[in-house]
């Protein structure tokens, strides 16, 4: 090595070194600081949820068939984006089906790691769970959405060359556009940063996306934003509207707000997605969605939905050049119109409810399996 | 020159108050002293975890899983399954540092009767060294609850201006060196109980240490290397066979394995299957190590220490694979034993003092290392205590360890990583050590090298004698008794030897002149000069010589050997 690049070699380490007063800035002026904004009651709450049922059948019913469809299909086993939460029942429920793309240790049967790119956000859990086996392809300690945005994050470049994945599972606790983040959220520009990372994933690939549905969560602007997209697209997409009236027994957005505004959230977010993976060149394959209602303790009951989204990459016609505008392809059309006729949100509860009819330990076999799931971590 | 002043005039000295009790003041400590102990006061990321190790320990915890985020080092992990702490006793310990009850002799854990290794107090503190921001979450058996703090200790130690900052000294004479914050009461299995503390962000040093980024820099290269997949290793025993045959550790290993290694050397974890005595390479035949039988391989039961899946070992393995087959004395072991009180406390240890010929491997494992309960103190003292007297190489070919179970902890200083020498147990430790070494290690040392080397030599005069004697036998007329001085008949009183069948026989009186008068008393001149002779009695090419030339061949070939 010349005397020059040593030299370089050298100054990069000073400044390298040099990191170390930022570390101390953030730390005094508490940027860095995890229970700073964090809301304490949620804190504990998040510590309950693996024990939902009703979330679990999710992951049996939506999630799982998800997965052996896609693994069918490719002929391969999958690589996995997840939040998964302190148990990872998602990884081990995956695991357990061998639909995980596992690497082998030197004496080829322990598991060495699993490729799975995983984040969670709260340190003493993450300290907690980072021990567990098998390995994760990454395990990052922090919010996902910075890791897959901000190209500052110290996760950035090695999530970005771990995409394309087969599943995206964001598992997320708030909405999708929480009021102090402004219109476009940092999870909908992680979305979008998604979309545009898969565009290399060979066949099909799922998204499956968590939201936490309370309408007086969601920032004012971006649901007026969404609401006006979606409604443009019933004015332009006569198949569109007929499906929506049909649906909603309503014919305009502005009126599905005020009789369902839940359902009406769910559905503009909905169009959203499918916008954006159209605007990447990606078809809607098919569409499922959930919900189902959580009490807590000391807070107001509110409404967990669930989508399940299978894309794949859509044919291009060679007839427009492309500007700023998306050319329009004709099963984008399709697209808008699939995005609504199958956002049905299946009622959870109810489900379960006529489930535990007909089959009466239905329930307490779905706890078993989250607990047999939870024996699995050690 | 300066002129001497002159001497004061004493005083009146006004009468002073006398007072019927002493007076009393308070010591109180700088808050730049309080805030150095907080910023970090162990020499090495190994000495810091160790202290957390000690802990865990202490907590009767049976694993210790330590995650390093390798090769990134963005966050690291160190969890335990020990019996956890609550709210309070967390908060008692972190916002008092220092102030972390006495330890009480003989002290023992809870359930599996440990004796206490550890501070918990100045343990937290070594977090400190890993990053100033730290959260720790702890859950007790039998509560349904765990809680998350997280530690601040920033701006506290950054510079004296921010210290100025930090708030007056408070009436109790502590001093505010972090902040904490934490949620208690989150929900928990009752059956569950651990300690896990995450250190997010490491700091840049402690990354460029872990990475050798400045090694690297100017252009070291290690044998193992975490950032390079392919000088990686799977399992702690690689480690400590790649080590086991090097001249130094740290040039073999990066930093993150010098960590690994050196972690192993300080935890109180089992030795290695093979170590620390192993003769298993040998060569067939090969040395043994003398009182190896006497010694007894200390046991750790119920606790294991993994770093990034490998568990942790201690890696002292001896002999190294250089003194396998070395032409030296086989290794020996010196065994210690003390048991009495000093200065009203007991007292007690054991330990071994290795010695083998050639040196020590690596460099790191020369001297003597200290181990209070299991725990290393610091890394091997070369000086062996400040042995006080010069030994030369041997010096570099002895090692030890001293395992001491009841004293020495007093003179232990706030970096648990070095001792206080003014003490009164560590003065006695050494006087026994420095006994074993002076009375019994060098001497022996010294009297067996002597011996192994007479030995040596006879075996090779030995093996010379046969060769010598089967080339004779290839000759006219053989002598096989070789050479006799014997005190001639009268009548060959002028001869200077005679001839018989078997052997040559020497006039005692005729060879004394002629040794004298060319020097042959040297051992080894005096057995070439009768080898020769008997090579050419054996050939017959003495018997036709007439006394002069007889005499003059003598006198050449006394010259000759010389």
């Amino acid at each position: 090595m010349s005397r020059k690049s040593r030299d370089k070699q050298i100054q990069d380490v000073y400044d390298q070194l040099s990191g170390e007063a930022d570390q101390e800035r953030s730390n005094a002026e508490e940027r860095t600081s995890f229970l700073a904004t964090v809301d304490s009651d949620l804190l504990r709450e998040r510590e309950r949820e693996y024990r939902d049922p009703e979330k679990h059948w999710v992951r049996r019913e939506a999630w799982l068939k998800a997965a052996k469809t896609l693994a069918r299909e490719k002929g391969r086993r999958l690589r996995y984006l997840t939040l998964p939460s302190f148990y990872r029942l998602d990884v081990s429920m995956l695991l357990r089906e061998n639909l995980l793309q596992v690497f082998k240790g030197d004496d080829n049967e322990t598991i060495d790691y699993v490729y799975v790119a995983a984040f969670e956000t709260e340190p003493s859990k993450y300290g907690r769970m980072v021990g567990h086996s098998p390995r994760f392809r990454l395990f990052g300690r922090g919010a996902i959405e910075d890791a897959i945005v901000d190209a500052s994050n110290e996760y950035f470049e090695q999530l970005t060359g771990l995409f394309p994945f087969d599943i995206v599972n964001l598992d997320l606790t708030t909405s999708l556009t929480p009021q102090h983040e402004g219109p476009y959220s940092r999870i909908m520009q992680a979305i979008d940063v998604v979309f545009r990372r898969q565009v290399d994933c060979r066949g099909k690939w799922a998204l499956f996306l968590t939201t936490r549905n309370v309408p007086e969560d969601w920032e004012t602007e971006a649901l007026k934003q969404l609401f006006s997209n979606l409604e443009k697209n019933l004015s332009q997409h006569p198949k569109a509207q007929q499906v929506f009236y049909q649906l909603y027994k309503e014919s305009t957005v502005d009126g599905l707000s005020k009789t369902d505004p839940k359902n009406c959230i769910s559905q503009a977010v909905v169009k959203w997605l499918t916008d954006r993976a159209n605007f990447y060149g990606m078809h809607l394959e098919s569409l499922r969605c959930y919900k189902y209602d959580r009490y807590s303790e000391g807070i107001p009951p509110y409404t967990i939905s669930k989508y399940v989204f299978m894309f794949s990459k859509g044919g291009i016609l060679p007839i427009r050049v492309p500007t700023k505008q998306t050319p329009r392809q004709p099963w984008m059309d399709d697209d808008v119109v699939t995005c609504i006729s199958k956002h049905k949100l299946v009622d959870v509860q109810e489900k379960l409810l006529r489930l535990v009819e007909n089959v009466p330990s239905a329930v307490a076999e779905l706890e078993q399996e989250i607990q047999d799931l939870c024996d699995m971590i050690n | 020159m300066a002129k001497k002043p002159p001497d004061p005039i004493p005083r009146q000295v006004a009468e002073l108050p006398h007072d019927k009790t002493p007076k009393t003041a308070n010591i109180v400590a700088a808050e730049k002293i309080i805030a150095d102990i907080s910023s970090g006061i162990y020499r090495s990321p190994a000495a810091a975890l160790k202290e957390l190790v000690s802990n865990a320990y202490d907590a009767d915890a049976t694993k210790v899983t330590i995650t390093t985020d390798a090769p990134y080092f963005r966050n690291l992990v160190i969890e335990d399954n020990g019996i956890g702490m609550s709210i309070e006793t967390f908060l008692q310990v972190i916002t008092h540092v220092g102030g972390s009850r006495k330890r009480i002799q003989y002290e023992l854990s809870p359930k599996y009767k440990r004796k206490l290794i550890g501070r918990i107090g100045i343990g937290l503190m070594s977090v400190a060294q890993l990053g100033n921001l730290f959260y720790v979450t702890s859950s007790v058996a039998g509560s349904p609850t765990r809680f998350i703090a997280e530690v601040n200790l920033e701006p506290f130690h950054r510079d004296d201006a921010a210290l100025r900052s930090m708030g007056k000294l408070k009436d109790d004479g502590t001093v505010q060196i972090g902040a904490v914050k934490y949620v208690d009461n989150i929900p928990e299995m009752e059956d569950v109980q651990y300690t896990v503390i995450t250190v997010p962000n490491a700091k840049k040093g402690l990354i460029s240490e872990m990475t050798s980024q400045v090694r690297k820099a100017v252009g070291a290269h290690e044998r193992l290397s975490i950032e390079d997949e392919g000088r990686q290793i799977q399992k702690f025993d690689e480690l400590i066979d790649v080590v086991r045959n090097t001249k130094r550790a740290d040039l073999a290993l990066d930093g993150y394995y010098y960590m690994l290694w050196e972690l192993g050397l300080l935890c109180p974890v089992n030795y290695s299957l093979k170590g620390p005595f192993d003769l298993s390479g040998r060569p067939k035949g090969g040395r043994s190590i003398e009182n190896v039988e006497l010694f007894k391989k200390p046991k750790i039961s119920n606790f294991h220490v993994f770093v990034d899946g490998l568990e942790l070992k201690r890696p002292q393995t001896f002999p190294n694979a250089g003194a396998m087959d070395y032409p030296s004395p086989n290794p020996k072991l010196y065994l210690l034993d003390f048991d009495r009180p000093i200065a009203d406390r007991q007292l007690r240890f054991t330990g071994y003092v290795y010695s083998q010929q050639p040196r020590i491997d690596p460099e790191e494992l020369k001297g003597v290392q200290i181990r209070i309960r299991n725990v290393g103190i610091g890394k091997y003292d070369k000086s062996w205590l400040g042995y006080p007297f010069e030994e030369g190489l041997k010096f570099g070919q002895v090692t030890g360890e001293l395992y001491v179970e009841d004293g020495l902890e007093p003179a232990l200083n706030i970096d648990r990583d070095s001792f206080r020498e003014t003490d009164v147990h560590y003065q006695a430790l050494r006087a026994h050590v420095w006994q074993l070494l002076r009375q019994q290690v060098f001497p022996d040392f010294k009297a067996r090298q002597k011996e192994y080397k007479d030995k040596r030599k006879k075996k090779e005069r030995g093996k010379l004698t046969e060769r010598f004697q089967e080339a004779l036998s290839q000759l006219p007329a053989p002598l096989t008794e070789h050479v006799e001085i014997t005190k001639p008949d009268p009548s060959e009183s002028k001869s200077f030897f005679t001839v018989t069948s078997t052997k040559l026989l020497i006039n005692k009186d005729k060879w004394r002149v002629l040794a004298d008068e060319m020097q042959l008393s040297n051992d080894d001149a005096k057995e070439r000069f009768f080898k020769v002779l008997t090579v050419l009695a054996s050939n017959e090419m003495l018997q036709e010589l007439t006394e002069d030339e007889l005499e003059n061949l003598l006198r050449a070939l006394a010259v000759a050997v010389q």
